[in-house]
């Protein structure tokens, strides 16, 4: 196994904190320069401190490229707001109309990059137990890590009725008429069957005492470091500080 | 002694369908006994599997009367979880039978003991003890929705044993598994009858019943036609006219009875069979 | 909480959940203009209700946003969604087939109210999860503001694909077998006739 660097280590509630602040405090300052120049760079760095560059930042680059070109060609350039700056046919760059596009694609860049990088380094069953030891009911988890299990599962089950229906002559290629007729067939039968199923499911899982009043113990043994409870303390200070220096005119602040 | 087990005038009918399951099912089953129950295709043996384990009425609601008792205590009374640790239950289809929330067999095996509060160390002497005992140690780190039919049932029997049930229900495990996968579950089930565990068994195979059970339940026809020894059912001709087959043995000694010898005895397994053939 | 979370709906949300992203794939494998993505939200709406569905909603977008962050907002949309055909299915609209067709106008009305507001305020005119987008670049260019390009374009392509995932839920429910439908919070009703 490799060994894991310090954010793959970290407890996973930790960072997820520590993202979601961040997050909220971008949308609450609206300053470009948070998200481009700071918070961007920084999870780019640490993901490479944590030798998961590569398939971060194709999560990132995917995530972020259409979009933001899409956002940038409509804030900037159709929405006119103020002085244009730049023009060609259609096209009006306006100085608002940047603004505004740099500001909306930083709070989501923001978001973005600090949760892609939680997801990237956190096994979701240790955010769940991390999740459950603040009091989450084990309900909750087993919802959101089933459908985890689950997705793949139906995905592979939904390719092989596909395979079935197109050998048995149905069509899937065609006008869009007869490709809306081909998702009935390859969707229903796999409903169907998982929720015929679901009584003896719960039967499995009642006799593995789910719904036992005791509370849970957990197998992954996961706790969080002195470090790591305040270093999310430190954080929302900081973005406090941060929020506070932006809005509050007696000690710089803009407005 | 008293019962762990107990039956008085059961009546049960599902809340779809028009004719009633039971109609006045009563037995005792005492402790460490290995009772089958046994009877045709829709003659009940799951639906009573499911009422002793409460799956009746909680999760599958009907018409139930009558007493279903746990150590003199109404099982419909207490709480599916509550009954967990006391009442285990392997059922037939190996492939809906995991938690399907976790990433190794070793972490759902320890699922049960997780939701009974078992304390951690205790809870990975016991998973590591479970998977000693049923020799799936290959299996430890994989995943669980990877396994084979087989290799998943003794997946399902080590997360149920590993919460130590002192009763069993053990539901047709081997229904859909092959030869192979057939013995290796008898012989987990020899060694929780060594154990002393209480166990209730529904299935067809009559030759591993034959082998292992101590006593029979038969239905039919929403009651229970017989109930006594193996040896006593498994010996009487007529029980072939309700749809369970006897062993091969058994039919030898009834035919070699009525034909050559009366016999004192038929015999119902092997050794039974050469012990007696010799003289 | 315990009455609306029973285990056997605790089972249903995941399917649900996969089959809101399995048909969401299925609808862009084959090329579908809709995004059919909440077929599970509305199946659970039919069986439990309002609660089930609107949490069967919102996971399905958290689940999303593993990979991509930005459906996360839109769990709003599944949410209302869900609360909407949730309603109307406790109080019996998918028994009938006028019902179920009223149920898809209320579902509909839910996704336009929540995702427009989404679109246009959180991501500048840029639909979160894909596809509208370049019908709403088009609208701008013709000289319509964004607020009104935004909802043409949702118009477009919410419009067809919330009726037909609703009375897909419709004709499932008539598909599954009575002994199963008995044992969901609302199943008993589907079983009178």
């Amino acid at each position: 196994m490799v060994k894991k660097r310090f954010i793959s280590r970290m407890y996973p509630l930790t960072k997820l904190i520590i993202a979601l602040t961040l997050g909220g405090t971008s949308i609450i300052v609206h300053q470009w320069q948070f998200g481009y120049l700071f918070i961007m760079p920084l999870m780019f760095l640490l993901a490479i401190l944590d030798g998961k560059f590569k398939s971060y930042f194709k999560k990132v680059f995917a995530a972020i490229v259409v979009f933001f070109l899409f956002i940038f060609l409509i804030q900037a350039f159709l929405v006119p707001v103020g002085a244009t700056i730049w023009q060609w046919e259609f096209l009006h760059l306006t100085v608002g109309g940047l603004d505004k596009a740099l500001n909306i694609t930083a709070t989501i860049g923001v978001f973005l990059t600090t949760l892609l990088l939680v997801f990237e380094t956190t096994n979701m069953s240790d955010l769940m137990v991390s999740l459950q030891k603040t009091g989450m009911p084990n309900g909750a988890a087993y919802v959101f890590l089933a459908s985890i299990q689950m997705i793949p599962e139906m995905n592979k089950r939904s390719k092989v009725i596909m395979q079935a229906q197109r050998a048995r002559g149905i069509e899937t290629e065609g006008n869009m008429w007869v490709r809306t007729k081909a998702f009935f067939p390859t969707l229903s039968p796999l409903i169907i069957s998982s929720i015929t199923d679901i009584g003896d499911k719960a039967a499995t899982l009642e006799a593995r005492a789910f719904s036992s009043s005791i509370p849970n113990t957990f197998y992954r043994d996961l706790h969080a470091s002195f470090f790591e409870k305040y270093i999310t303390v430190f954080v929302i200070l900081l973005c406090t500080l941060y929020t506070l220096w932006r809005y509050v005119p007696a000690i710089g602040g803009l407005l | 002694m008293n019962p762990v087990l107990e039956m008085k005038d059961v009546h049960f009918k599902y809340l779809i369908g028009k004719e009633k399951v039971f109609e006045g099912i009563s037995f005792k089953i005492y402790k460490g006994e290995f009772v089958s129950i046994t009877g045709r295709n829709g003659s009940g043996k799951t639906t009573l599997c499911n009422i002793l384990r409460g799956f009746i009425p909680h999760l599958n609601q009907g018409t139930l009367s009558g007493d279903i008792l746990l150590h003199g205590e109404s099982i419909p009374d207490k709480s599916l979880g509550e009954l967990a640790d006391k009442i285990g239950y392997i059922f037939q289809n190996p492939f809906i039978q995991n938690s399907g929330i976790k990433e190794t067999v070793y972490e759902e095996i320890a699922f049960g003991l997780e939701n009974l509060g078992i304390p951690r160390e205790e809870m990975i002497k016991t998973v590591d003890d479970t998977i000693k005992l049923l020799k799936i140690e290959d299996l430890r780190e994989k995943h669980p929705a990877e396994l084979s039919g087989g290799q998943r049932q003794r997946v399902a029997i080590a997360s149920i044993i590993a919460m130590d049930p002192p009763i069993l229900i053990i539901d047709e495990p081997t229904s859909q598994l092959d030869p192979k996968g057939t013995e290796e579950i008898f012989e987990i089930i020899k060694l929780l009858k060594e154990q002393k565990k209480t166990i209730i068994l529904v299935e067809h195979k009559i030759d591993q019943v034959a082998e292992y059970a101590s006593r029979i339940i038969m239905l039919e026809d929403k009651k229970i036609l017989f109930d006594g020894t193996t040896n006593e059912i498994l010996s009487k001709e007529e029980v072939m006219t309700y749809g369970t087959n006897l062993p091969q043995v058994a039919k030898l000694g009834i035919k070699y009875s009525k034909e050559v010898k009366k016999l004192e005895k038929i015999p119902t397994v092997l050794e039974e069979a050469v012990k007696i053939f010799k003289g | 909480m315990k009455k609306h979370f029973t285990t056997m709906v605790l089972i249903l949300i995941p399917i649900a959940i996969a089959v809101n992203v399995i048909g969401g794939q299925l609808a862009s494998i084959l090329k579908l203009p809709m995004y059919l993505d909440m077929i599970g939200t509305i199946l659970v709406a039919a069986l439990a209700g309002p609660i089930p569905a609107m949490v069967a909603g919102g996971v399905t977008n958290l689940i999303l946003g593993i990979t991509s962050p930005t459906w996360i907002p839109y769990a709003i949309v599944q949410i209302a969604c869900g609360a909407v055909a949730g309603y109307a299915a406790q109080k019996g609209a998918f028994k009938s087939f006028k019902w179920t067709a009223l149920t898809a106008l209320g579902v509909w009305a839910a996704a336009l109210l929540t995702a427009v507001p989404i679109t246009t305020i959180l991501f500048g005119g840029i639909a979160g999860g894909g596809g509208g987008s370049v019908i709403t670049a088009f609208f701008l260019t013709t000289g319509q503001g964004l607020w009104q390009s935004v909802t043409t374009s949702a118009l477009i392509t919410e419009t067809l694909d919330k009726f037909i995932s609703t009375f897909i839920v419709f004709f499932i429910v008539k598909s599954i077998p009575v002994s199963t439908l008995v044992k969901f919070p609302l199943g008993p009703m589907y079983a009178e006739e």
